[in-house]
């Protein structure tokens, strides 16, 4: 089998060589990129920095796509990871004597796309619990207790708590913006 | 999701914020629709893995973004769909570019193009090697001018027409103009004189895209960066490509792609020509020719690159005190700084001096 693709650097790309490998991989790419960017967002990141995480994500699946059996867990599980990582690293910086450059903002296109029941949503998220926040990103993508239960290395009963209160949580989010 | 979010575990009461998170998650997900581009961010990825773009991006999905492509792709979107679905017994694959055909392919290049550039604006640094042309006494002297942009931060190296570094220059951060030069051993560093770099996520306007175009391909004049930081190579060419000056005139082969040409219509005062990538639909070379009242010929080549730590680095102008470095068979011994305006002054007079001079007194 040979992939034929037409573009700059054209030319065949024998199958089980990588060719195959990289179109699953850019499936799967398109697929999930932006619900992972969201899936990040979810958990409490900016936009920027999802973008950055989900980035770095898909460069650590490409790297080892061959061996990833549920690439939709395991991107999050990295993706987790790497936020958490990026937020250790920035407790641990040292402040500097002059502020260092900010990159040009996704988040401000955004900012104009997203609908005011969007806003709310990653407000009410931000403001659960960090447990209860992720479980409900895990959710809200698809996943059941016991797949989140094995990502977050707690049993299924703890995850069916966490979700209880968050719903609880958000129900009570969303009836003080009503009464407001 | 509102029901999978009901469901989740097997029941519990509905409620008003179920189906609140439910619609505001689908919402955030229709507005990154909007705003992030898979092709850009798939582009970055493949520079970083240090494979051809083309090879991985032209393997195209379905997906939102295959709303945008043009009836004559759909077919290729298909195919790409049937593989999505498991159809690993094809015999072969055949995924096809934008093809010359007329306006609607311009409007198509042009709008993946802008897409592109809008997405490696803030995601990549816009890497340009420029050889300007110049006739001097009957000959063409070239001098050749390395530039990095990112964001508010560019550098510009301005060599000689030897191939001696003539003057270093740039902002690696957003309020620090660095000036080193090398013919006269002298630097300067002060604050950025003008106002903060305003964030802009469109194009600028059509009016200014002629000295747009002049500015960013400059002539190699020093403090010329004091007006061009506020324009990022990508922003620059985005306002090209997208003021309608321009039409896709075919295909050509630059640097072992097979690019697409866009050249400007006859009436244009700048007569300019981009070829972009049609894999990644950023563009690989620009060439400007006959800017009325200067017979210039003006040749960039454009890399963007990941913004990983060691591509950053190339926006920092080394300040000869700090870095026993610069450029090769340099010596920085004996660099002293002196105030910007003498800098800049220094530096003028010894282009004025012309390239003759320079190349028979190469510094170091």
């Amino acid at each position: 089998m040979v992939i034929v693709m037409a573009g700059p650097e054209a030319g065949a790309l024998p199958a089980g060589s990588g060719g195959l490998r990289d179109v699953e991989f850019v499936e799967f790419f398109r697929a999930e990129h932006k619900k992972l960017i969201r899936f990040v967002m979810a958990i409490g990141a900016g936009c920027d920095e999802a973008a950055e995480i989900a980035q770095v994500a898909f460069f650590k699946a490409f790297e080892c796509w061959d061996v990833i059996r549920a690439p939709r867990a395991w991107i999050r599980r990295v993706a987790v990871n790497e936020l958490t990582a990026a937020r250790q690293a920035a407790r641990r910086e040292t402040p500097q004597a002059t502020l260092p450059d900010a990159p040009v903002p996704v988040s401000t296109a955004l900012a104009v796309e997203l609908t005011e029941e969007a806003r709310q949503v990653l407000a009410a998220l931000r403001a659960l619990p960090p447990r209860q926040r992720q479980v409900m990103a895990w959710i809200i993508d698809g996943f059941g207790a016991a797949e989140i239960a094995r990502e977050l290395g707690v049993s299924p009963e703890s995850v069916r708590q966490s979700y209880a209160k968050a719903r609880k949580n958000l129900g009570r989010f969303y009836g003080r913006g009503k009464k407001r | 999701m509102i029901r999978r979010l009901r469901n989740a575990f097997g029941g519990g009461t509905s409620s008003a914020s179920d189906a609140a998170v439910g619609r505001g998650m689908a919402d955030v997900l229709a507005a990154l629709d909007n705003v992030i581009d898979d092709d850009a961010a798939l582009a970055r990825i493949c520079a970083r893995i240090g494979m051809p773009g083309s090879a991985i991006t032209t393997a195209r999905a379905t997906g939102p973004a295959a709303s945008l492509r043009r009836p004559a792709l759909r077919a290729v979107a298909g195919v790409a769909a049937a593989l999505t679905a498991g159809a690993v017994a094809l015999a072969a694959v055949v995924v096809a570019g934008a093809r010359h055909n007329g306006m609607d392919t311009t409007a198509y290049v042009v709008q993946r193009v802008d897409r592109a550039l809008s997405a490696a604006g803030p995601a990549a640094i816009a890497q340009m090697t420029v050889k300007t042309g110049r006739m001097r006494g009957g000959a063409t002297a070239t001098t050749t001018t390395e530039e990095w942009s990112y964001g508010g931060r560019w550098r510009w190296v301005v060599s000689s027409p030897a191939g001696h570094p003539v003057y270093d220059e740039g902002s690696g951060t957003s309020s620090v103009y660095t000036l080193v030069s090398y013919r006269t051993r002298t630097w300067a560093r002060q604050p950025w004189p003008g106002r903060p770099v305003a964030q802009v996520s469109g194009p600028r306007s059509c009016q200014t895209v002629d000295a747009d175009i002049l500015v960013l391909f400059r002539a190699g004049l020093p403090g010329a960066g004091f007006s061009a930081s506020s324009l990022p190579a990508a922003r620059a060419l985005r306002t090209a490509i997208s003021c309608g000056t321009l039409a896709v005139a075919g295909r050509q082969r630059v640097d072992g792609i097979e690019a697409i040409e866009l050249t400007s219509r006859p009436d244009s005062p700048v007569s300019e020509t981009i070829w972009v990538s049609p894999g990644t639909y950023l563009p690989v070379r620009v060439v400007v020719r006959s800017v009325p009242g200067q017979p210039v010929l003006l040749t960039a080549d454009i890399s963007w690159l990941p913004p990983t730590a060691q591509n950053l680095a190339r926006l920092t102008v080394p300040i000869p005190a700090a870095v026993p470095g610069g450029p090769v068979g340099v010596s920085l011994a004996g660099f002293r700084r002196v105030p910007l305006a003498r800098a800049l002054t220094q530096v003028l007079q010894q282009i004025r001096g012309g390239p003759t001079k320079a190349g028979a007194r190469p510094p170091g």
